[in-house]
């Protein structure tokens, strides 16, 4: 799943750590959110959004193709 | 008011002062059996192998929990951000859990720990480690219990990896001992070998999600 995080992140100018304390994850954790290696839980998903002050379709992409969006 | 804390570099050093020595002795047990004889099995060679692996990397994650600036500069990625207090914590507990996975996996090769201590009999020594390593499990239930989602996936993660490497090679082997064309094993080497995969899993993981 592709998100905007890190760019949230900079327009904030705070560092993988800050966003780490402020949603009660590690530094490693965030890295791995931005960089596509870990999918947020649910409800860690609307901390980030809640963190940002966004729609959670504003910093995730799911990426579906067009037959789940027609199934859905 | 500043706390000062030891410098990476006097960390590194202690670090490695502290690993040689536990290679040392480790090593040197090993070298002494086989030269007396050759009664260490493979078992026991690997068990003391990791046991030494272990232990240096307990030495490693405790020490790194004495200077708060570069365990927070490992933990931040920034060198200016000073580790918390619980996350001193949490490392000192991931030391510990480190070393006492050394001395439970060289306990039953060597219960006397390279002679440090007399020859106990065998009932004392089960005791001992069933008492470590309810202190080691408590101390890993706690490091759950603390972890943030991330880290509980990698857990997850290995242990479902390890389970399918596990149970592959263990039931090939036992399928051959069945037959008859390979040995028997015993569960001490089918606890030896688990642990290996369980640690090559995590390593392997640990580097595939970036953390570490």
């Amino acid at each position: 799943m592709e998100n905007r995080l890190r760019v949230l992140r900079a327009e904030r100018g705070w560092s993988q750590a800050d966003l780490g304390e402020q949603i009660g994850v590690s530094r490693q954790a965030v890295n791995a959110i931005e960089t596509g290696k870990h999918d947020p839980s649910l409800l860690l998903a609307f901390r980030i959004a809640q963190v940002f002050g966004a729609r959670l379709e504003d910093i995730f992409d799911p990426k579906l193709n067009s037959s789940d969006r027609a199934s859905s | 008011m500043t706390t000062k804390t030891p410098s990476a570099l006097v960390f590194t050093i202690l670090s490695v002062i502290v690993g040689a020595v536990i290679g040392f002795f480790g090593f040197s047990y090993l070298f002494d059996a086989w030269e007396s004889g050759g009664t260490v099995s493979s078992s026991d060679t690997l068990a003391v192998v990791l046991a030494v692996l272990l232990a240096g990397q307990g030495v490693m994650v405790l020490g790194l929990s004495f200077a708060r600036r570069s365990l927070g500069a490992v933990i931040s990625g920034e060198e200016q951000r000073s580790a918390t207090p619980a996350q001193v914590a949490r490392y000192r507990m991931q030391g510990a859990v480190l070393m006492l996975a050394a001395v439970l996996l060289f306990m039953p090769v060597d219960p006397t720990l390279l002679g440090f201590i007399p020859a106990p009999p065998g009932n004392t020594v089960m005791f001992a480690i069933v008492a470590l390593l309810a202190l080691q499990s408590l101390f890993n239930l706690r490091l759950w219990l603390g972890s943030d989602e991330f880290d509980r996936q990698m857990i997850a993660n290995t242990s479902a990896v390890s389970f399918w490497a596990t149970q592959i090679p263990i039931f090939l082997w036992g399928a051959g001992e069945r037959i008859g064309v390979l040995p028997a094993l015993g569960t001490w080497d089918l606890a030896v070998a688990i642990m290996v995969i369980y640690l090559m899993a995590s390593s392997f993981i640990t580097m595939r999600h970036g953390a570490g």
